[in-house]
């Protein structure tokens, strides 16, 4: 086999304001044809800036050592013109967000054929059939019509198809695929996932993948190259990093990742007889049209309830309402039917200071915590903000030994209550964020996504806390997800919504290993279990 | 896209309606009677009276309004006493000037900005960078008025290459006519490019920070090509925005600017009418600002549906 990029003792320092950040430390990596890399680790650990070096598309202030060879030019010191032909023409890119990834004001076609342009190809009919093919390979329907679409006018699996579409039009040996699925819902992911296999079988592309997702890697990678502070600690074939992890850091990376119909939790029984926390019947959520656009019933006459003492999983793809649900209870959304009932009121009823009241009963642990915080407030006083509103305790004396308390349960040191939000990692800043719900000892707490944003080995230390802190106090919650093995770990029943609608509700164990309604089964066959074997039988089955 | 620009311009309806209101409410707001402030204190009782009569101030005031309201529609603007001849007229015959200064301004500016902004951002931190930071800190800073008089003392008093002050039409003479307007185009333009550069430089640095920008340089896309192709047609709204509302500078600036260089338009036209107490010319001159800045701010709007297909289709659903 040819090697295709081979990275010779990288180097890859990043100059801030007042120091030096060594991003990449000394990593050496080869790759041939035919084959998909897997680059794993967590933030920061240096795999973005590892793999985007194959294109020299490095942060401003970044300065290089060693070499980067693809197809035998070093990327790093070749002069530019002979960088740009090796860009899209050699090696090409994968983003993330597809939705960002395209320029919003000029049609797919028009940027497709840019690259084809950029590469020399001088005639229009040859590019406009060049482009209209790489659409078609890609799976976009009806391609002649769609060529001179806009990328709003997509949906965001389509989008990433035409990303692909792009990094595939002048076939390139080498795709460098950075969390190619991470914005996309799972039966969508499902479908990206194939079609970059299908690159790699067809046209014999070699994939550098960037990813967190264990899942993924376990469908997709052929090797896996393990990063942690800026080296590579492990190198394995797939199977092997799965069965046998050498590396400290793989074991516990690994340890961390939620397995499906795996997780060992207490029984909870909820207290029975007693009256719901919050009762849901036929609940509307509609969000009115603007501009002539048709209003958009987010949440179609939804009931359920949730007991005492329960967490409620809400699972379901982006658009499902789940998100809806959690904000219109948190009275952040206006609802527009049905009844809404929290501790026996209703809140659609309720008075203004009936609503007030009953919310200091309720915490809200928000998705991303790098938004939800002022940044110029303390931490001290993030967390005593809903006291101070509520006036509970009134003294300030009072709050302030809350917030130590506080601070203690979410295991972070009192010694951080003077920072500010963003002096801490994600991880801490969540803890915060739970902090902050848990503050005026609600019955009930909505945690929206709390996970998402996370690294793997954080997200599972965040939900040992939340479990650990729902064992102690015996909350009720709404845990809103994705994710159906946090959901599966972590729910006692779980909802599974559809455009608005409920398609089942269940009790964690039985709904994910028997599921009746098709959808579910669908969501649940599209997850990649993260264990190369299991998910390569799996995928067998299938087909 | 038709139906959008005609909603538009149907929109526009009820400012106008609230600008007619203050505009006529002009004439009423300064103490004592109009008539006796337009001829002044020599005038005898009768003739402050006739012309009273002949401007209909003895009427209700919501009459007078209404009344005139229905000559505006119309296109009378009123009789000016003091220039012996019908507003439209007089106004008519200043208009042109004011156009060829602020377009020609607009121009100025939009020429400076977009590059210097462009090229700021594309080499921030540079020499390039903090020299267009100075200059541009500079322009805020400066008023026109004083920019002109410098531009005036250097080109035309001690350089002697261009004139002092004056107009000639460049649509008869083009020469001549850019000769004496490029330095009151420069000196109305040169605090909206200094505004420019800045709205500009940061909406570009905003864009080269997004995906598609280094998608397309992951193509193989050249840098110039990144930068003006991909760069500054999404960094276009921001700019358009602040030429819209930067119009209003430009005609409350040409006021000055036209005084200083003694060009017969509106500005030098509204002012000789304030000096005089001549209203019906005042209020003709605001009532023309105002629309044209309207006007002026309805073509930005559609502008954005040009460059920016998301506005387009969202409106076309």
């Amino acid at each position: 086999m040819t090697e295709r990029i081979r990275i010779d003792d990288l180097h890859i320092s990043i100059e801030r304001r007042d120091d030096v950040v060594r991003a990449v430390d000394g990593v050496s990596l080869s790759l041939a044809g035919n084959e998909i890399l897997a680059l794993v680790g967590e933030s920061g650990s240096g795999k973005t800036l590892t793999a985007r070096s194959a294109l020299k598309l490095l942060p401003r202030g970044a300065t290089t050592r060693g070499a980067v060879l693809v197809e035998g030019q070093d990327v790093l010191s070749v002069p530019g013109d002979t960088l740009r032909k090796i860009r899209g023409g050699h090696a090409a890119m994968v983003f993330q967000e597809p939705s960002t990834a395209l320029n919003p004001v000029y049609t797919i076609g028009w940027q497709l054929e840019e690259g084809l342009r950029a590469h020399g190809v001088a005639s229009r009919a040859e590019r406009h059939a060049r482009g209209l093919q790489a659409l078609k390979d890609v799976g976009i329907p009806e391609p002649e019509r769609r060529y001179h679409d806009y990328p709003h006018q997509f949906s965001g699996g389509q989008k990433q198809r035409i990303v692909i579409a792009m990094a595939l039009s002048l076939k390139p040996g080498v795709i460098i695929a950075d969390e190619p699925t991470t914005a996309l819902d799972v039966t969508v992911q499902a479908e990206i996932l194939d079609l970059l296999r299908k690159c790699r079988d067809e046209l014999g592309t070699a994939i550098i993948l960037i990813t967190h997702n264990m899942g993924v890697v376990a469908d997709l990678a052929d090797r896996v190259a393990v990063m942690y502070q800026g080296k590579v600690v492990e190198t394995a074939d797939v199977h092997s990093l799965f069965a046998q992890p050498q590396h400290p850091y793989t074991r516990r990376l690994l340890a961390s990742v939620p397995r499906f119909g795996q997780a060992v939790r207490p029984q909870r029984t909820p207290a029975a007889g007693e009256p719901p926390v919050l009762r849901a019947e036929k609940l509307e959520i509609t969000y009115p049209g603007r501009f002539r656009k048709p209003p958009f019933r987010a949440v179609r006459g939804v009931d359920f309830e949730v007991r005492k003492g329960e967490i409620f999983g809400l699972v379901g793809e982006s658009g499902s309402g789940k998100s809806t649900i959690g904000r219109a209870i948190a009275g952040l959304t206006a609802t527009s039917g049905g009844v809404l009932e929290f501790l026996g009121t209703d809140l659609r009823r309720a008075s203004r200071a009936e609503v007030q009241r009953l919310r200091r009963k309720l915490g809200f642990v928000f998705q991303d915590p790098a938004s939800s915080f002022n940044p110029f407030m303390s931490i001290a006083d993030c967390i005593a903000e809903p006291m101070r509103i509520h006036r509970t305790p009134a003294a300030k004396r009072e709050i302030d030994a809350r917030v130590r308390e506080l601070l203690d349960a979410v295991q972070l040191p009192s010694s951080f209550a003077s920072r500010t939000p963003m002096e801490l990692s994600g991880g801490q800043r969540q803890r915060v964020g739970v902090a902050r719900a848990l503050a005026l000892k609600p019955e009930f707490v909505i945690a929206d996504e709390p996970t998402s944003a996370l690294d793997v080995s954080v997200q599972a230390t965040i939900l040992r806390l939340l479990g650990d802190l729902h064992e102690e106090l015996g909350f009720a919650a709404l845990f809103i997800t994705h994710d159906l093995a946090v959901v599966e770990e972590f729910a006692d029943r779980v909802g599974v919504l559809k455009q608005g609608e409920f398609m089942e509700i269940a009790p964690a164990e039985t709904l994910l290993k028997e599921a009746r309604d098709s959808y579910t089964r669908a969501l649940i066959n599209a997850v990649p279990i993260p264990d190369p074997v299991a998910q390569r039988a799996k995928r067998k089955r299938a087909v | 896209m038709l139906t959008y620009i005609c909603k538009r311009i149907l929109s526009l309806i009820p400012v106008l309606t609230v600008v007619s209101v203050v505009i006529f409410s002009i004439i009423h707001l300064t103490p004592g009677n109009p008539a006796r402030a337009i001829l002044g204190p020599e005038a005898s009782a009768e003739a402050v009276a006739a012309l009273a009569e002949e401007m209909g101030l003895n009427r209700p005031i919501v009459v007078q309004y209404f009344s005139w309201l229905g000559s505006v529609l119309t296109g009378d603007l009123g009789y000016s006493p003091f220039l012996n001849r019908p507003v439209t007229e007089a106004i008519a015959g200043n208009l042109v000037p004011t156009l060829q200064l602020s377009t020609l301004a607009l121009l100025v500016a939009v020429a400076i900005a977009v590059p210097l902004g462009t090229l700021a951002a594309r080499y921030r931190g540079s020499i390039v960078d903090s020299l267009t930071q100075g200059v541009t800190l500079f322009g805020l800073a400066v008023p026109s008025f004083v920019l002109g008089l410098l531009l005036m003392l250097t080109f035309a008093v001690n350089l002697r290459v261009l004139p002092v002050a004056g107009y000639t039409n460049p649509f008869t003479d083009p020469l001549e006519g850019l000769r004496y307007l490029i330095l009151p185009a420069i000196s109305l333009g040169g605090v909206l490019a200094a505004f420019l550069t800045r709205t500009t430089r940061a909406a570009v640095m905003d864009v080269l920070m997004a995906d598609y920008i280094d998608a397309a340089r992951s193509r193989g896309v050249v840098e110039g090509r990144l930068l003006f192709r991909h760069t500054l047609r999404n960094a276009g709204l921001p700019i358009l925005t602040v030429i819209g509302l930067t119009f209003g500078s430009l005609v409350t600036g040409s006021l000055v600017t036209e005084t200083i260089f003694n060009i017969p338009g509106l500005g030098t036209l509204l002012v000789n009418s304030i000096e005089r107490r001549d209203y019906p010319v005042i209020q003709g001159v605001v009532l023309l600002a105002t629309l044209l800045y309207l006007l002026v701010n309805l073509v930005v709007d559609l502008l954005y549906a040009v460059v920016d297909p998301r506005i387009r289709y969202s409106e076309e659903k």
